[in-house]
């Protein structure tokens, strides 16, 4: 796909007033911690991700209508 | 009644040209204390929204300052403030001694930021880890391909970051590995050196296929200054 | 002087090398559009944030450190191959459900994210 030059211009503006933003409102390139899960054993791991499929294959029961309405 | 000082940068001695305005139209006042000037614009009841127009009549302000040439400045953050003149004054007194190392910290060089996207996607059938457990089972080879995509991807940006801090008095950098491997990086390089790090972010564009890298700048030194709220 | 703009005909375009596109944004434009009041340009579909979006970003979350916490332990061998197949596998199906209802929601992989002000994006 080629990007037209409006587009890049767009794109180098919006770069632009993202490193902008990063600068004056959070001065500057910060070092953002990571979040680390302190899990002690693989089990626990494997039953919350049990847990997590489960509950998104009860959502997709319960939400079992076409695509939610926009509404803001 | 005493004015709010809304705060642009700190300055070796020299202030803005007069006559020059700030935001929302006030006009520029350097205050002078022990060789430091601290450039300003009063404001009775200022609401400083940080607003697209706001934040470039800010940086047009700090980059006036910063284009003179005449010495090192530290930028303010947006929406910095002292309650007045006097407590200006005294802030320039009091933490004279962080502000004059900042300033020498940063005298010379200006800041670049780096942009990076980094898709390794690239045939990931054929890592070697992969093919060595395919008989261990999809799930091995899930984990074992996210694994070697995690790793391969980590080291293009590597390999971006370390020749370009190479060419930098100093540098900052994250790099995040979900959902895509980013990175995003601030430089601060000597004024001199800066067609040298422009090239070689066209060169690592040019032979990273993985990789989609944009350099912003310059850019006065904000992550570099170390200037928090006055 | 690198410093000099006067030759630039757009002040607000900063780029200085390389060739920027959308995908290098990722997730930030949210940010920005949280950031900023009065955006010039603001993309009015980025603006909607809808619950469902909220806890499938929740669940994004949990995966990708959960994710991360599990390829650590195979890093340093501290799993069986029991153990990192039945990972594997359950890594995969959970990805499978998460596709199939983000489709269902209509939502894409830029819409699950968060930011948190000062502290970034959550993902």
């Amino acid at each position: 796909m080629t990007t037209t030059s409006l587009e890049r211009s767009r794109a180098a503006r919006e770069v632009s007033l993202l490193d902008l933003v990063d600068r004056l409102l959070d001065g500057g390139v910060v070092i953002h911690g990571d979040i680390t899960l302190a899990v002690a054993d693989v089990d626990l791991v494997y039953v919350g991700l049990r847990a997590l499929v489960a509950s998104v294959e009860t959502m997709k029961r319960e939400v079992g209508m076409p695509r939610l309405g926009s509404a803001l | 009644m005493t004015a709010t000082r809304y705060l642009y940068a700190i300055t070796e001695g020299f202030g803005p040209a007069p006559g020059a305005s700030g935001l929302r139209g006030a006009p520029l006042a350097g205050i002078e204390e022990g060789g430091l000037v601290m450039v300003t614009s009063p404001h009775v009841d200022l609401r400083a929204e940080a607003d697209e127009e706001d934040l470039w009549s800010h940086e047009a302000v700090v980059e006036s300052l910063f284009d003179t040439g005449e010495g090192a400045i530290l930028p303010m953050r947006f929406g910095t403030t002292l309650p007045g003149e006097a407590a200006v004054r005294a802030a320039l007194r009091d933490r004279a001694p962080e502000w004059r190392a900042a300033l020498d910290r940063v005298r010379g060089a200006i800041e670049l930021g780096v942009r990076a996207q980094i898709d390794v996607d690239a045939a990931p059938e054929q890592s070697p880890s992969v093919r060595r457990t395919e008989a261990a089972g999809p799930g091995t080879a899930y984990m074992l391909d996210r694994l070697g995509q995690g790793r391969l991807a980590a080291e293009v940006a590597r390999s971006i970051h370390a020749p370009l801090s190479e060419l930098a008095r100093e540098s900052a950098h994250v790099i995040r590995n979900q959902p895509t491997t980013m990175m995003k990086a601030a430089y601060l390089v000597e004024e001199v050196v800066v067609p040298d790090f422009q090239r070689e972010v066209e060169r690592l564009e040019a032979s990273l296929p993985d990789a989609a890298i944009t350099c912003t700048g310059p850019w006065p030194p904000y992550s570099f200054s170390g200037s928090e709220r006055a | 002087m690198t410093r000099r703009l006067e030759s630039r005909r757009d002040r607000r375009d900063r780029v200085l090398a390389g060739h920027p596109d959308m995908s290098l944004f990722g997730d930030e434009l949210d940010r920005l559009d949280r950031a900023l009041t009065r955006r010039v340009n603001a993309d009015p579909e980025r603006l909607e944030k809808g619950l469902a979006q909220l806890v499938m970003t929740l669940v994004e979350l949990l995966r990708q450190l959960m994710e991360r916490q599990a390829l650590r332990r195979i890093e340093g061998g501290s799993l069986t191959a029991d153990e990192v197949e039945r990972l594997g596998e359950t890594f995969m199906l959970l990805e499978e459900r998460m596709e199939e209802l983000k489709e269902q929601l209509g939502l894409e992989d830029e819409d699950l994210n968060l930011d948190l002000g000062p502290l970034g994006n959550l993902i």
